[in-house]
């Protein structure tokens, strides 16, 4: 579980996001929901040739 | 009528059909009692629109017995996962957040299906917007797996991957974000193919994520697959072509670092993994252990866009009445607002690294295995077990990079409890995978089914 501070920090992102209602009603849900994402961020491997574009709409 | 008639081959109805042992009709009804006699334990069904499939039994009947033959899905029921629109029905989502309103069009699956002389046959359930997982907090209850009515199927094409399985229809329209064909498929016991990005339209299915969204075909076997993929994209291939041909020679990577190094795993897959490669073997392919790199690159990465873009599909929703969803989901669809606009540029632009080296091996190799997930399906009532077995998925690569991949049957572990190997080509080549796919399943001799179903 999120120590106090990364909790306040995960709800207050969210409600930067607009989810005021949903924190209030869901707190614990949601810090979860910020911890599990920041780990899987931390797993993106980085990339730094330029020639990779960032493609909006993919295509296989 | 024979008791095993709802297990049948497409190939095998039709067969009937033409030959005057079996009519449209009588298999619906047959099809129609067996849900009203089972389903009730199964929850694969969220609806049946029972006079539709009578009605439209009967014109397929018609028409074929006039010698207008639309092919091997004339007269075909077909189940449809309830994110897929028919024309005249309700799209539920599974869920209390979608406007419950009829449809006014089917989606161009369904159309190409209907085409091709097939019909809806129910609506099935699946995963709460096609993310949720198993829950208890839904307006209908969720799919069970058939193998064991404790267990949960997969999904989120739960409820196609459980019916098939049951013999409550003979195939079902299924989508793939995550690997939500290839699980249900995989955990049930039938066969389900991603195919490549975009070769089955998306139009008139809710969306998940766009840019990783796949509909693909459901079925308990192979050659119905392939046919069942002619219809939904209009005849434009023939994707069957390659079938029965032998795969002497053809070079597979088996990317077994993923479920031994990467993914908590169980001894049954892992044995079942190995099986499957000797399998290939024996029929005459080399099989090259190779090493795609750490899953988790992949994983995480799928799972950053499809969170951003689900989380876009629902933000409105998400922020005015949050408790309109399970639990399950509302936490899931949640994670998106944690993902940033530079944090979703980064995850596209791994994922063309990632791709790449995934082209680079299947252009080496005639296919790529690996095993669909580490862990066997758990009950469906644990959501701490549920959580583990979400983590052990090694399907997301694929829907990553757009190549098709396919779930199939691989033997069955200890508690009965069918096992699976995912095998995956170049994009496009799904005749290919079709090949392999065959040959492998010409070499399993066990064709139980689920005991409560039989």
């Amino acid at each position: 579980m999120a120590d106090t501070d990364t909790a306040t920090e995960i709800l207050s992102h969210a409600r930067m996001a607009g989810l005021q209602r949903f924190a209030e009603l869901y707190p614990d849900a949601l810090i979860r929901a910020g911890e599990g994402m920041a780990r899987h961020l931390a797993n993106i491997p980085a990339s730094d040739d330029p020639a990779i574009e960032p493609a909006t709409r993919f295509t296989p | 009528m024979n008791d095993a008639t709802h297990f049948l081959s497409i190939v095998e109805i039709g067969r009937r059909y033409r030959s005057g042992a079996l009519s449209p009709r009588d298999y619906v009804e047959h099809l129609i009692a067996r849900v009203k006699r089972l389903d009730g334990k199964l929850n694969a069904f969220l609806h049946l629109d029972e006079r539709a499939a009578r009605a439209d039994a009967d014109k397929a009947g018609a028409e074929l017995a006039k010698g207008h033959d639309r092919g091997p899905f004339h007269g075909i029921p077909v189940g449809i996962k309830d994110i897929v629109a028919v024309a005249g029905d309700v799209t539920t989502a599974h869920s209390r957040v979608h406007d419950p309103k009829p449809e006014t069009q089917d989606a161009a699956a369904v159309a190409a299906l209907r085409d091709a002389g097939a019909f809806p046959f129910g609506k099935l359930a699946l995963h709460e917007h096609a993310l949720g997982g198993p829950a208890f907090d839904l307006p209908a209850p969720s799919a069970r797996n058939p193998w064991d009515l404790s267990r949960m199927p997969g999904g989120s094409s739960s409820g196609s991957g459980a019916a098939l399985a049951a013999g409550l229809l003979p195939a079902a329209i299924g989508t793939d974000t995550g690997g939500s064909i290839r699980g249900p498929a995989g955990f049930c016991g039938i066969v389900g193919l991603k195919p490549t990005y975009e070769r089955v339209s998306r139009q008139g299915v809710l969306p998940l994520a766009w840019s990783l969204d796949h509909i693909g075909p459901m079925t308990r076997d192979v050659r119905d697959n392939a046919l069942m993929l002619n219809a939904m994209t209009n005849g434009a291939e023939d994707f069957a072509r390659e079938i029965g041909q032998p795969i002497t020679g053809m070079r597979v990577a088996y990317a077994k670092a993923w479920h031994t190094r990467d993914v908590p795993c169980e001894p049954a897959v892992a044995a079942a993994m190995d099986a499957g490669a000797e399998r290939l073997r024996r029929l005459g392919a080399e099989v090259i252990e190779i090493d795609p790199g750490e899953f988790a690159a992949y994983g995480s990465t799928n799972w950053t866009l499809l969170a951003a873009e689900a989380f876009a599909v629902h933000e409105k929703v998400l922020r005015e009445r949050p408790e309109d969803y399970g639990a399950r989901a509302r936490e899931l669809f949640a994670a998106g607002a944690f993902v940033s606009a530079a944090d979703y540029i980064r995850a596209q632009r791994a994922r063309a690294t990632l791709k790449a080296k995934l082209d680079a091996i299947l252009d080496a190799h005639d296919a790529l295995l690996c095993a669909g997930a580490g862990l066997q399906p758990c009950a469906i009532d644990d959501p701490a077990a549920i959580g583990r077995l979400l983590g052990a998925s090694l399907r997301g690569a694929f829907n990553l990079s757009g190549h098709p991949a396919m779930a199939l049957q691989a033997g069955f572990d200890a508690q009965g409890l069918p096992l699976h190997v995912q095998l995956a080509s170049a994009a496009n080549a799904e005749a290919k995978l079709y090949r392999f796919a065959a040959a492998f399943e010409a070499a399993d001799t066990d064709k139980r089914h689920p005991a409560e179903f039989a």
